[in-house]
Formats: C-alpha cells, structure tokens, sequence
C-alpha cells in the first residue's frame, strides 16, 4: 500500500453523531403528513366504523378530536419556495407600493406584504387562507417592529434574523401547535436602491409593430403572451413591475439545441439557446441539468440555479426519465386591453408535454393608486412596539 | 452490501405507511448517512442539513423505491450523494463559510447549537483530514465520492457500484485514477504531518 492510501486510510473522522439533531430531525420525518395521512385516514374510519356501530350522537364528540391533527401541517421545518399569491403597484412617481403575499402549500395560511420602498415601510399580515381573518399582523418603518396587540400566531426567533420571519401558529392559551414543524418562512428583501427607481413609465404593454408600420388594434380581453427566463424561484420575492416589464420587451424563447457533456460534473447537460423573436438573434444559452431529485438551470455557466422538484410537489407526477429537452419556464402575463395595465403575471415551468403552475402575482384593481401613508401608521391601528429589526 | 435486517424488504413495504417502522429505518441509516456526507463536506452545518434534506427525499420517495434494483441503503447513498453533488454546485462560486450562519438554528435548542459547537470543534481538530479533504475537494465529483466511499466509508467495490450505479469496473479504474490525480493535488506537509502524528 503507499503513502497516500495509508492516509487515506488513518485519516477518517471519528464517530461522534449529532444526536440532538438527530432526534429532532426523527420527530419531524415521523411527524410528516405522509404519515398523518394514513393516520387520519385510520382514525376516521375508525370514528365512522364507531358511529355505525355505536350511537350518531357519538359524532358530536369525536369529530372535534379528529381534527386535533392538522391536515395542513407542513412537512419540512423550511419553506424556502411559497408562492406569492397576490400583488399590486402603485406609481405616483413618488412611492412606489407593492403587495404580495407567500403561501405556504401546505399551511393554511397566506402572507400579505405593503411595502413602501422608497421610506422603508413595511406592513406584513399574515391570515387565514379560508375564512381571510388576520392572524397576525406587523409594521416594520425605521428599524422598529410593531406588532398587533392581538397577534393568533407566535413569532420564532423574529428578530435574530434580519430578514427572516418565522411564525407558529397558535390554537389556544399561548400554546404553539405541533412545534418544530408548523412553520412558515417569510422573507423580506429589500430592493436595492437602484432598483427603486428605475423608468416608471413601463406600465403599458409595448405592443411590437407589425411589417406595415401597424400596430396591432388592442382586444378587449386580456392578451397573453410567453416569456421564457430563467429558474429562480428566489427571484419572485423582489419582483416588481418595473422588472416584469423590462423582461417582457425582450420577450425570449427557448430553442433546445442539444445534449452535452459536462466533464467537470461528469453528468449530462441539456444545452438551451434563448432566442429573440423580435430581432431573431440567439443570446444566451441555458444548460439544465437534471438528477432525480432536482433541476439545475445554469446560464452560461455563470450562475447556477437549483430547484428542487419535491419543493415544488412534482415528485409524483414525473416521470425522472423523461426527455427533459422541451423544458422551459413560462411567464405569462395579462393585461387589460381596454387599460392597457397589467391583470396578473403567471410563473410556470413546462417540460415533458407537463405545465407546472409556480406562482402567480396578481395585480389589485387599485392599480397604481396612491400611497396611503396611514397603512403604516403604529399608532392609528394601536400597535405596540416588538422589538427592533434591520432591513 | 450486508443488509441491516433480515426481512428489510418487509420492513421497508410497511415503513411507507408506518412511521415507527420508519423510524427504525431511520435509526439504522441515520448515523452512516451523516458520517458519509460530513466526510464529503468537511462542514457539520452541511452535513447536518444535508441529511436532513436526504431522509425527507427518502421518505417522499420511498413509495416509488424499487426493491429489484439496489439495496436500500445504497438508494439512500444515491441521494446523499446528490445531495452532496447539489451542495457543491450550488457553493462553486459562493463563499462556503456562510452555510453554516444559516444552519437552521431558528428552530433548534440550545442543547443543539452546543452540541453543533463541539461537533465543529472536534472536526477542526482533525487536520490531517481536512487537509486531505481540502485537495479532495478540488477532484471532480466523481473522484470525490469514490475516496470517500472507499476509504472513509470503507464500502467494497460492489457496494461502491451499487451505490454509483457503475461497474465494478469502472469503479476500480475511477478509484485507480483519482488515487493517483490525488498525489498530485495532496500538500508534500502531509506526508510529515502524517509520519509525526
């Protein structure tokens, strides 16, 4: 044996185990719904064989109990990739304010952000998916937090993390439900400052000339067109109109050019060129990747991207051999012909003849409004003080 | 590759729907999973979340593991690996110190962030290893995973094959060239290192 093997061979690590970690990481996999599924299946049809067998009046009693365990729990402790559920803009050239909210799939609650990025403003409400009631509810201007008095749900770790939130939902008395798994992330990001305010005038939708020198008359529903971009869902958290609509003038498409080799990675690559349908010209290339468990879009090899199928509950629709070639993400985006203003911008991916629905950002009816500055106002709406945060 | 029960077949077809049994799994492939991937990493952070992030793909895809094909625990070596794969490429170009700033504490106790300091502590002592680890790391990662799985997990060829889903064949000649690719990228200190240990 030489040298190096004799290294190789002393030069392991020792046996030592995170065992805190290991245990929690046991309770949260056996606490998963994968298995509350079955369980609940189990007990309900326990409760029902019970109903018939003993008295109906017995379902007064028991139903309650089946619902002590939560349908809606969330499997894993991060939900990096919610989807944002709602959005509006306002430009009065002054403010710019955007709502949008992140839900987690399978928590039964979604978040709604008012951001004011040129004063730093932020209102965060976090509610009921069905009934809309607020469960919580936050201000966040000059680095202070304020918090509704009569918050429905506990904060973890709040203010440890600056631009994190983490929220538990409560039941009753104070008492978290089911710690360590209930928990839905929020991020906020901040734009940064040239960002804020770029050209404010792209809020009409450039309808592309005709050979003739025509444009094309304006219909009076929503005109729908594609944008294929690149992977990141991370990106959906500071996107706002302005960038949706700098994307839109370019209004790409993707040209699968071909299967390719990595030698660094030893793994094979699907080359995509994004194309220009206006000017005809090939600009970028995309090389995706796939394993069994992911997706990894690099563009030029300059910037990877990762995401991951199960995050996005594709693992039980796809087929992992599939000809990935056809990938591409959607974007599409509707605007009122009669308004000429943005209705809503829809995320997808699309590849094996499958379209996936990501996200979709919603544009309110008060389009373009202006600021109320009394959204963030503490005082008004009888917030107290929570503490400090730096955005 | 010896297999940890004697009915594992059995027990995996119930640990789809029963989490004790599950559990026991989990258990028994815990501490490789996480020895396998710190080794990898050289980072108890990444290691940490790694795993769990391979028992979670394992229990959400274990209703599609098919027995015929490989041995359980070498399908959970398969999504370490990837995992590893994935961690790698997504750090290429990022500053590896900040994985462990965001190592998902914000929900674990003190007794876990301790416990994650003296972890951290034990392997910065181990500099034979991290400095193996360091040239190692430079390999693609088809020769990383096969040093690691030989040496440090000490799996035979055939489990190495099973588990990378290669020939025996191509594994031996993977091992052979990364050997040798390794001498070349190795500190000379090491070997005096190593002598005076």
């Amino acid at each position: 044996m030489n040298k190096i093997e004799d290294i190789l061979n002393s030069a392991k690590l020792p046996g030592s185990i995170p065992e805190a970690h290991k245990q929690k990481l046991k309770r949260e996999l056996l606490n998963s719904p994968r298995f509350k599924k079955k369980k609940q299946l189990i007990w309900r049809g326990a409760i029902a064989f019970g109903l018939v067998a003993a008295m109906a009046v017995f379902f007064f009693f028991l139903f309650p109990v089946s619902n002590v365990e939560p349908s809606e729990i969330l499997a894993k402790v991060k939900n990096n990739y919610g989807n944002i559920v709602q959005a509006g803009y306002s430009n009065n050239f002054d403010n710019q304010l955007l709502l949008f909210g992140k839900q987690g799939d399978t928590l039964n609650l979604r978040v709604e952000q008012i951001i004011d990025f040129t004063s730093d403003q932020y209102r965060l409400k976090v509610k009921d998916k069905d009934s809309k009631e607020t469960l919580d509810d936050y201000i966040i201007k000059e680095n202070n937090l304020y918090r509704t008095l009569n918050p429905q749900i506990q904060p973890v770790n709040t203010l440890s993390k600056p631009n994190f939130i983490a929220v538990q939902k409560l039941i009753e008395d104070g008492q978290v439900e089911n710690e360590n798994t209930d928990t839905l992330h929020l991020f906020i990001k901040k734009i940064h400052d040239s960002e804020r305010h770029k050209d404010k005038s792209f809020i009409v939708y450039n309808r592309p000339m005709r050979s003739n020198g025509e444009l094309p008359a304006i219909k009076n529903e929503p005109i729908s067109f594609e944008v294929n971009r690149e992977v990141d869902l991370d990106e959906y958290f500071i996107t706002n109109p302005v960038q949706l609509l700098n994307e839109m003038e370019s209004a790409d498409s993707l040209e699968f050019v071909g299967s390719y080799e990595d030698e660094y990675w030893s793994e094979k690559l699907q080359q995509l060129r994004i194309s220009n349908p206006f000017t005809k010209s090939k600009f970028q290339s995309l090389w995706v990747s796939l394993n069994k468990d992911s997706i990894t879009v690099d563009t030029n090899l300059a910037a990877v991207r990762v995401v991951l199928i199960d995050s996005l509950r594709l693992d039980s629709s796809i087929n992992f051999d599939a000809d990935f070639s056809d990938l591409r993400e959607l974007k599409t985006v509707s605007i009122d012909g009669n308004s000429g203003q943005i209705k809503n911008v829809k995320f997808a991916i699309v590849f094996n003849k499958k379209k996936i629905d990501l996200s979709e950002i919603r544009f309110v009816d008060h389009n373009r409004a202006p600021l109320d500055n009394s959204v963030f106002d503490h005082k008004k709406e009888k917030f107290i003080p929570a503490g400090h945060i730096r955005l | 590759m010896q297999l940890p029960f004697e009915n594992e077949k059995e027990i995996i077809e119930k640990a789809k729907s029963d989490p004790e049994i599950f559990g026991k799994l989990f258990e028994k492939y815990y501490d490789q999973i996480y020895r396998f991937i710190l080794h990898r990493t050289a980072n108890v952070a990444a290691a940490e979340e790694l795993t769990s992030n391979t028992f979670f793909k394992a229990l959400n895809n274990l209703w599609n593991f098919k027995w015929s094909e490989v041995p359980f625990s070498a399908w959970l070596y398969r999504i370490a690996t990837n995992e590893a794969n994935i961690y790698f490429r997504k750090n290429k170009r990022i500053d590896l110190k900040d994985f462990s700033e965001d190592a998902g504490f914000e929900n674990g106790s003190l007794a876990s962030y301790d416990e994650h300091k003296i972890l951290e502590a034990e392997l910065s002592e181990k500099r034979i290893f991290l400095n193996l680890q360091k040239a190692i790391e430079t390999l693609k990662p088809k020769y990383q995973e096969v040093i690691v799985l030989k040496y440090f997990e000490e799996k035979s060829i055939k489990e190495i094959s099973e588990i990378l889903n290669k020939s025996e064949g191509t594994i031996k000649s993977l091992i052979h060239r990364a050997v040798n690719m390794l001498k070349e990228k190795i500190d000379p200190s090491l070997y005096d290192e190593y002598k005076n240990e």
